[in-house]
């Protein structure tokens, strides 16, 4: 088949077209836009500030140019993976719920063209959003510090990066029906990708020295994987390269050529969904029908309780699959075993490489999952259904917000299990206070899982597409946790010339969920040590708390979540009676 | 049981329903015609709770859809168009689930679901998973489940879209026995016949406007329909035709298959006249046949096949 026949046929026509009418792709470039503004603004004034008092503006310039092109190369390859994932999770999984699958299969198009034709659309957005650096970034160079290879180099990876994440996401969006679930599975494989061969080169690095070349083996590393290529181009890192080709070029074709294989595994997926089909059609099912029906009719009706939508909520396979569910079930098992034989609890790094990954899931995951709930009703056009029960609006939000806190309690409850293996076998054997751990560590996760259930709730009823509720609320609270601490670092550092001291980190970091609880985890295992009797304080971002303070901020931290949960609950549940009786 | 007063509807700059006024007695099987986008579903809608009329008050069991959501929600039974349906529950699970959201109590609810289940004649489905049910299944799934809270009132949306005859004509059967279990009906439909056959008023609706309500035998009589005569002469058909549309009686002399179909002007005349004439005029009458008028015949003559 022509390249351009599989990459621009109609499925590309019918995707630029759509995507053209629809407000929320000049949202997206003008928000991405405003960002990088905001980021090179940001960037400029730090550095400014640092310049020595009496240099002329054009040496400043010269010396900002190179720290500002890193910073936005750094921003810049994030931000356009993960809206690679967004923009293809629901690419797929739309078709489905629309019922428009079936027609596109009764069309001589091949599969190939339709999976291609979605992803080749999406590559379109992602090279205008990559390209709105560029004119500020090449207006700098004027001023020298930047040569343009850098820039290239920057743009290119963060580009391939992205088209990588959106064929994960296809991928992701052709297995699965439900948004959320293929976004956190496309950021899980992405990060897996990126972060999991270092993961293991570094803990099999010194065992296997003697039998194999581990610098050479970072070194291929490198040169296929585009994070450290991004890093050794922008920070000077000293990674050689034998073959001659810089490692942003050779980082950038991996990624190029991972894309091509995600996106004709999803074509592969597709045939099989269409051959499914028509096997139905056909009165021809792959599954054997055995003695007393098929599947679906050997079912056992469950009793329905008394709140029926917090009850079907709860029913819901957490990952869609179950099968991806207990392998990750199992992954995390055997990776807790792993970690354990391979560490030892004295390790400082073994609690945080559990607990930091598993905090930021359950945090991912209470972003994501009840963002595509109502969109999703909207679309199976079961909502007007339910609207006509007389079901109040709080009722609703009620059932759909508790099953869905209730669905991420496996996240935290790995968080538990291993905190307490540590209190019994580990380093918090025989600690005074053992149990504030767990409990600081569960009750902050808790509530901000809650508060970020609810206000993926309340997108949820705002945005007609569950893809850009999920987009909204995840960006609404990264850019709350780190985007505004940086910020207000950075304007404090300029106006006050100090950023530490003071009040201004508590009220900052104090609602951060991460940041509470490895403070809380680091000062723990401090408890546990003898660090503890040298510093008696937990070592918060600008303070030294002693356990009275720490636990002040995190019972006040926690019931600020709690508040903001009920007053985002109000909100929802006041939209959604003014949507009951709405216009359509 | 139903009582529509000057609704109006607006989408943006469309008017989905312009000054609507309705009634709708109790125990009534209301048929409501109109082209697609004319504003049934709209209606339907604004009854059931889900749309805020712009200008005008519509009553359901004398009680006002703006101030009384919560109790018409009770007593009505909403029907849409496209049915959605919880394809990951089984069919007892979803009567179950609209069962407690409709708080009938749990012991009422397994007889309840027996008995809403074998009318719609899904007993032997009741473990099936919903989506393993056939299209013409679903949508007596359907309409179990807008009876499950035995409802006064049911509002029913195209119930028989898509479905094959067969379905049809149980779907057909299924709205008389709710019709003589004494509930009021409002249903849409595109297969006219059926409305014919089970509705004792209608309603046709054309741009968002309310051309006729009333009863069908007025309908008829409005629209001048049911005077419609068949006539087969053995021979020169254009001097019988001309014979005929000389008659000031006669609206139009059409021409079906070889048969002379001829119009007559509203009111009551009889038909003998037309014999007289050919007779007089020499021709051999070979087939005389008064034609049923139909529910088709009334909705082509007082709509204008206009669509918004």
């Amino acid at each position: 088949m022509l390249p351009h026949r599989l990459l621009f046929g109609p499925i590309f026509l019918k995707e630029t077209l759509s995507s053209g009418r629809r407000g929320m792709t000049y949202w997206l470039r003008g928000g991405y836009a405003a960002l990088l503004c905001l980021v090179i603004s940001l960037a400029l004034l730090a550095a400014t500030n640092d310049q020595p008092y009496g240099s002329s503006g054009v040496e400043r310039l010269g010396t900002i140019a190179p720290i500002i092109t890193r910073v936005v190369g750094i921003v810049q390859f994030i931000v356009l993976t993960h809206i690679g994932i967004l923009l293809t999770a629901s690419a797929l999984s739309e078709e489905k719920l629309n019922r428009t699958i079936g027609s596109l299969f009764t069309t001589p198009m091949s599969s190939m063209e339709i999976v291609f034709g979605k992803l080749s659309s999406r590559i379109v957005q992602l090279i205008l959003l990559g390209l709105v650096p560029l004119p500020i970034l090449l207006a700098l160079r004027v001023f020298g510090g930047i040569q343009a290879e850098a820039i290239f180099a920057f743009t290119t990876l963060s580009l391939s990066s992205a088209v990588l994440a959106a064929s994960i996401g296809l991928v992701m969006s052709a297995w699965v029906s439900k948004a959320w679930s293929a976004v956190t599975m496309g950021m899980l494989i992405t990060a897996a990708i990126y972060g999991l061969p270092w993961l293991l080169w570094g803990s099999l690095a010194q065992k296997l020295q003697p039998v194999l070349n581990w610098t050479l083996i970072a070194e291929v590393l490198a040169h296929l994987s585009a994070p450290a290529a991004l890093f050794a181009t922008f920070l000077d890192w000293q990674i050689p390269s034998r073959i001659g080709v810089p490692l942003w070029a050779t980082a950038s074709i991996t990624n190029v050529l991972m894309a091509i294989g995600f996106t004709s595994f999803a074509s592969v997926m597709m045939r099989r969904m269409a051959s499914e089909r028509s096997a139905r059609r056909g009165g021809r099912s792959r599954k054997k029908k055995r003695a007393g029906g098929t599947a679906a009719e050997r079912q056992q009706s469950r009793t329905v309780g008394e709140r029926p939508v917090f009850w079907r909520q709860l029913r819901q396979p957490l990952m869609e699959r179950r099968a991806v569910t207990w392998v990750m079930y199992i992954g995390a098992a055997l990776l807790l075993v792993w970690a354990y034989v391979e560490w030892g609890f004295d390790e400082r790094a073994l609690h945080m490489l559990i607990i930091v990954p598993a905090t930021i899931l359950t945090l991912l995951s209470a972003a994501l999952i009840s963002t595509s709930i109502i969109p999703t009703e909207r679309q199976a056009r079961t909502w007007d259904v339910l609207m006509t029960t007389p079901l109040s609006a709080g009722e609703i939000i009620r059932g759909y917000w508790l099953a869905s806190v209730l669905r991420l309690l496996p996240f935290p409850l790995i968080i538990l299990a291993h905190l307490v293996v540590t209190m019994m076998i580990g380093p918090f054997v025989g600690v005074e206070t053992p149990i504030t751990t767990p409990l600081f560590v569960l009750g902050t996760l808790l509530c901000y899982a809650s508060l970020l259930v609810a206000t993926g709730l309340y997108f949820s009823v705002r945005c007609q597409r569950g893809i850009l509720a999920s987009a909204l609320n995840l960006g609404l609270w990264v850019g709350l946790w780190i985007g505004v601490p940086i910020v207000v670092a950075i304007l404090s550092q300029l106006i006050w010339g100090h950023f530490e001291d003071g009040v201004l980190p508590l009220i900052l970091f104090g609602p951060s969920p991460l940041v509470v609880i490895v403070t809380t985890v680091l000062g723990g295992l401090d408890i546990a040590s003898e660090r503890w009797h040298q510093l008696h304080e937990y070592e918060f971002p600008g303070q030294e708390l002693s356990l009275g303070g720490m636990t002040a901020l995190v019972v006040i931290s926690s019931l600020f979540a709690v508040a903001l949960t009920i007053l985002v609950h109000v909100v929802t549940v006041r939209r959604l009676r003014r949507m009951t009786l709405r216009r359509a | 049981m139903i009582d529509i007063q000057g609704v109006t509807v607006r989408y943006g700059k469309l008017t989905a329903l312009d000054d609507l006024t309705l009634h709708i007695g109790s125990g009534e099987v209301f048929g409501f015609i109109g082209p697609n986008g004319a504003g049934k579903s709209t209606t339907m809608k604004v009854l059931a709770c889900l749309l805020k009329a712009d200008a005008g008050d519509a009553r359901v069991d004398g009680m006002h859809v703006r101030d009384h959501a919560d109790e018409i929600r009770r007593i009505v039974g909403y029907m849409p168009d496209f049915l959605g349906v919880y394809d990951d529950l089984t069919v007892d699970e979803y009567l179950q689930f609209f069962a407690a959201a409709f708080r009938v109590p749990r012991k009422k609810r397994r007889a309840l679901i027996g008995s809403v289940l074998e009318l719609t004649d899904l007993v032997e489905k009741r473990n099936t998973m919903v989506s393993g049910l056939s299209r013409g299944m679903q949508q007596r799934l359907g309409v179990a489940r807008v009876l499950v809270h035995d409802p006064k009132v049911l509002l029913l949306d195209e119930p028989a879209s898509g479905l094959d005859p067969r379905a049809r004509i149980e779907m057909r059967g299924l709205l008389v026995e709710l019709r003589n279990m004494g509930k009021t009906i409002m249903v849409s439909s595109h297969i006219l016949s059926e409305l014919h056959e089970m509705c004792s008023s209608i309603g046709i609706i054309e741009r968002g406007v309310l051309e006729y309500a009333g009863s069908l035998e007025d309908a008829f009589k409005r629209a001048g329909a049911g005077e419609r005569i068949g006539i087969r002469v053995q021979a020169d058909h254009d001097r019988a035709a001309q014979l005929l549309e000389s008659d000031e009686r006669v609206v139009t002399v059409g021409r079906d298959d070889g048969e002379l179909v001829v119009e007559l002007s509203p009111g009551e005349h009889g038909h003998h006249f037309l014999i007289e004439r050919l007779v007089q005029g020499g021709l051999q009458i070979e087939a005389f046949t008064p034609r049923t008028a139909k529910l088709e015949d009334v909705f082509l003559r007082l709509t204008k096949g206009k669509v918004q």
